[in-house]
């Protein structure tokens, strides 16, 4: 049992109802009742009939909304170089190993 | 006199009531039906495109209950048809008429395909969608064979 969707509406066909016609350019068209199909031949845009799933979506009317808001920014930590001293030296200084520090210090201090 | 009095009411009460119902288009297929040859066949291109869209004369079917002039064809039915002045058997792949059976298409124009006497189609290819069923039916199984896209 496979499900259709409305070319009009956008609705789900359910076995036993609906109507399948093929125009004349051979392109099949699905409608779910007389009412899609009335208003395709009438040459009504979906996209500006209210009831229909193309309308809802381009006017963004009802679940779309939610999904977008739950995306939110995250921050974004970027490290860069300051004016006295170059990115190469910061990472350098960070990964002077203790005993290298250490041993800095011993000469120092002599 | 007498007639125009029994004709009088029944005229009027027409006018007041404007009630009468009309069934939809039944678009049956019969005799001098035109028709839209969906083959390559050369004699299609030609026939298309002739004075005179080509027409169904009669229709090969085995119900011996209707009468001959009431002789309808539905999808896959046996057709002669009137083409650019010959007459040439063909076999219906495509009617307007709705049909209230599971998974059949109805579609725009009534197509047709040419045939020869054996049955089989003298065009190498279909150029419209046809329908699913053809396929399972053992006498339209030449005809599913060169066809491209199915409904």
């Amino acid at each position: 049992m496979k499900l259709e969707i409305c070319n009009y509406s956008g609705y789900k066909i359910y076995p036993g109802h609906g109507k399948r016609v093929v125009k004349i350019d051979g392109k099949v068209h699905i409608y779910l009742n007389s009412k899609c199909q009335r208003s395709a031949d009438m040459r009504r845009n979906p996209r500006r009939v209210t009831w229909t799933v193309y309308y809802r979506r381009k006017h963004k009317k009802g679940a779309a909304e939610q999904e977008v808001k739950k995306r939110t920014r995250r921050n974004v930590k970027f490290q860069r170089a300051i004016t006295g001293v170059t990115w190469n030296e910061i990472l350098a200084k960070r990964n002077q190993q203790p005993e290298f520090r250490k041993a800095q210090r011993q000469d120092a201090i002599k | 006199m007498n007639i125009l009095g029994k004709l009088l009411p029944t005229t009027i009460d027409f006018i007041t009531y404007r009630s009468f119902s009309m069934t939809v288009p039944l678009y049956h297929l019969q005799k001098v039906s035109r028709v839209h040859v969906v083959d390559n066949s050369k004699l299609a291109l030609d026939g298309n495109v002739y004075k005179r869209m080509p027409r169904i004369i009669h229709c090969y079917k085995k119900n011996n209950n209707l009468t001959r002039t009431r002789l309808t064809a539905g999808l896959g039915d046996k057709v002669l048809l009137a083409i650019k002045g010959q007459m040439k058997k063909a076999i219906i792949v495509g009617c307007q008429q709705r049909i209230r059976k599971p998974n059949v298409p109805q579609f725009d124009k009534n197509n047709v395909v040419l045939i020869d006497d054996d049955g089989n189609p003298i065009g190498t290819r279909i150029l419209a969608p046809i329908p699913a069923f053809f396929r399972t039916r053992g006498d339209l199984a030449k005809i599913a064979a060169i066809a491209t896209t199915f409904v």
